[in-house]
């Protein structure tokens, strides 16, 4: 059974989600960052669900921003924000930093179901390419600038994925890349990719 | 011989000349007097129109005509507002215009007299009601920008409960329509008896914001709330180390307590996380029908801290600055009063309160443990 953490410091929500989730799937929930770090840490979470009004700060979205960062970082779980926190600066941050989804709240439960369904199914999908060898790589752009800089973005994150899968192996990753290890280097040189910050990120 | 012959015949001259300076001079001395009186007249008249220029600019023109000025012209905008009126197309006139980024004023005048030493008296008159008109205008943005961000501050910090209110009640539809069975029956009930305590200190929360000010007092019953137990309950709530001392409770509704107390050891709480390690402690005395409640911590002194109760002054980024002013608001309508202050252990609350009448079918006051997180 998949095990949703459930982060809202609004208790009386909580339980409310809770009640409507508890027959599905099994439901670890948290009031604050502290809780949710540690029910991360202690539980195989697979699934999050975040309000970003999180104490000490309920007004603003940096508590929930933080954690939302965290746990990517992290855990590489999907992530839904539902949060009533309507600023664009806040959507935008989210889903730069790879939200699955951005509910605000009032949302129908329905469309929350929805969200929850699609994110499992977004990562089974996702699970099964990456064991026939595909990953999905995803970056922004600006559309405005060309081909060029996307081009880069495309290749830094192509290369940096495999050098993380590789534990900066360069050998294995040139290899896996179809290029030459000279290219290779050329190109951890040209981006700036060290093995002490592939490791501490991974 | 000769000087003295020459100051015999310029005897009368001397006598003359200083009598026509003395003349100028007592004139001069009225004309400058009566300007000042213009000028009082007009900064008086800009009070009393609470400096409003849409009603001070049409009483202007009445106090200028005694200091050389026969009608003053002007456009003025300033945020959503245009003064216009125009002046006169023959006449020679004085105009002066600045643009600023949220106003602009253009101010003329029409002299009686545009050359000589007139030109004095009604320059001074006119540098005078540009400065009124000038300052009315920033008083007036400066009040407007800071209740249109007060504003947003309240809605935000509303929004926030109204929305988490609202997203419970879609919730709270969706599992009645699903309900199937005894064991979930029992679930969802235990879910509202979870739910049903914080709700109401959420709705408790909206309506005490919303409330601010507002003389109405509240109806409902009281009930006897142990006041050393209460910030015992919030000090464990909040994870903060300290105790709670002494006896002493307070007949009234309970929640206006929460939100006093909840409020000052929030603030200490919200300290902490700045300042880790420091202890908070509370000592509650019965005197004579006055309950004393001392808090304090045992942290920095607090900069400006007079400023403490001011509605929505805070120090802190994502903070309204309502909540101790609501706390201090709810203890004086309770007859009671409420200070801080920076002492040598560290920021002291002082919260004093009438015990209030307690009558035999007082509630005691359950713990706040619907509260926690």
């Amino acid at each position: 059974m998949e095990t949703i953490l459930l982060t809202e410091d609004d208790v009386a929500l909580r339980a409310q989600i809770r009640f409507a989730l508890e027959e599905r799937f099994q439901i670890a929930e948290a009031g604050n960052v502290a809780k949710s770090l540690n029910l991360l840490n202690s539980q195989n979470i697979t699934l999050a669900i975040l309000d970003l009004g999180l104490p000490p700060h309920e007004n603003t979205p940096e508590e929930g921003l933080r954690l939302l960062h965290y746990i990517l970082e992290n855990f590489g779980i999907k992530v839904i924000i539902l949060t009533g926190q309507k600023t664009e600066s806040a959507a935008l941050e989210s889903i730069k930093s790879g939200a699955f989804d951005y509910l605000v709240k009032p949302v129908s439960m329905e469309q929350l179901m929805f969200s929850i369904d699609r994110a499992i199914l977004f990562r089974d999908t996702e699970e099964k390419l990456s064991k026939q060898g595909m990953a999905k790589i995803s970056f922004g752009i600006e559309v405005g600038k060309g081909l060029q800089p996307a081009r880069e973005e495309a290749e830094k994150n192509i290369i940096l994925k495999v050098l993380k899968d590789t534990n900066f192996n360069v050998y294995k990753s040139a290899k896996l890349l179809g290029v030459k290890r000279e290219s290779l280097y050329y190109f951890i040189k040209k981006f700036g990719f060290k093995r002490e910050d592939i490791d501490a990120d991974s | 011989m000769l000087t003295l012959k020459l100051l015999q015949s310029m005897y009368l001259f001397v006598i003359v000349a200083g009598a026509v300076a003395l003349v100028i001079l007592f004139y001069l001395r009225y004309l400058t007097n009566r300007a000042f009186k213009v000028q009082l007249r007009m900064v008086d008249a800009n009070k009393e129109c609470n400096y409003d220029i849409a009603l001070f600019l049409p009483r202007v023109n009445d106090l200028v005509r005694v200091a050389e000025i026969e009608e003053i012209f002007y456009e003025i905008s300033y945020g959503e507002s245009t003064l216009s009126k125009p002046g006169p197309e023959k006449k020679r006139t004085i105009m002066r215009k600045i643009t600023r980024p949220d106003y602009s004023i253009g101010l003329g005048i029409v002299p009686i007299s545009p050359r000589g030493y007139q030109k004095y008296i009604y320059m001074i008159i006119f540098e005078t009601l540009f400065l009124l008109i000038e300052m009315d205008i920033l008083m007036k943005i400066k009040v407007a920008n800071e209740a249109l961000y007060n504003f947003s501050k309240l809605q935000a910090f509303l929004l926030h409960d109204v929305k988490n209110v609202t997203q419970f009640i879609k919730g709270l539809i969706y599992n009645i329509g699903r309900i199937s069975g005894p064991e979930r029956e029992h679930r969802f009930i235990e879910s509202l008896k979870e739910s049903a305590p914080a709700l109401s200190v959420r709705t408790d929360k909206i309506l005490s914001t919303l409330e601010i000010g507002s003389e109405k007092d509240e109806e409902g019953d009281g009930q006897e709330v142990d006041i050393a137990r209460l910030t015992k309950d919030l000090f464990a709530l909040y994870d903060i180390k300290g105790e709670a001392t002494g006896r002493g409770t307070i007949f009234t509704q309970k929640h206006k307590m929460v939100t006093v107390f909840d409020n000052i050891i929030k603030n200490i709480r919200e300290k902490s996380a700045r300042e880790p390690g420091i202890e908070c402690f509370a000592f509650v005395r019965d005197e004579t029908g006055i309950i004393t409640v001392i808090i304090y911590d045992t942290g920095s002194p607090i900069k400006n801290i007079e400023r403490m109760f001011e509605p929505f002054y805070t120090t802190k980024e994502s903070g309204l600055g309502i909540g101790l002013f609501q706390a201090r608001h709810i203890v004086k309508k309770l007859g009671g009063n409420m200070t801080v202050a920076n002492t040598d252990r560290g920021v002291e609350f002082t919260v004093s309160l009438p015990r209030g009448i307690i009558s035999d079918n007082a509630e005691p006051a359950s713990q706040i443990g619907a509260y926690a997180h």
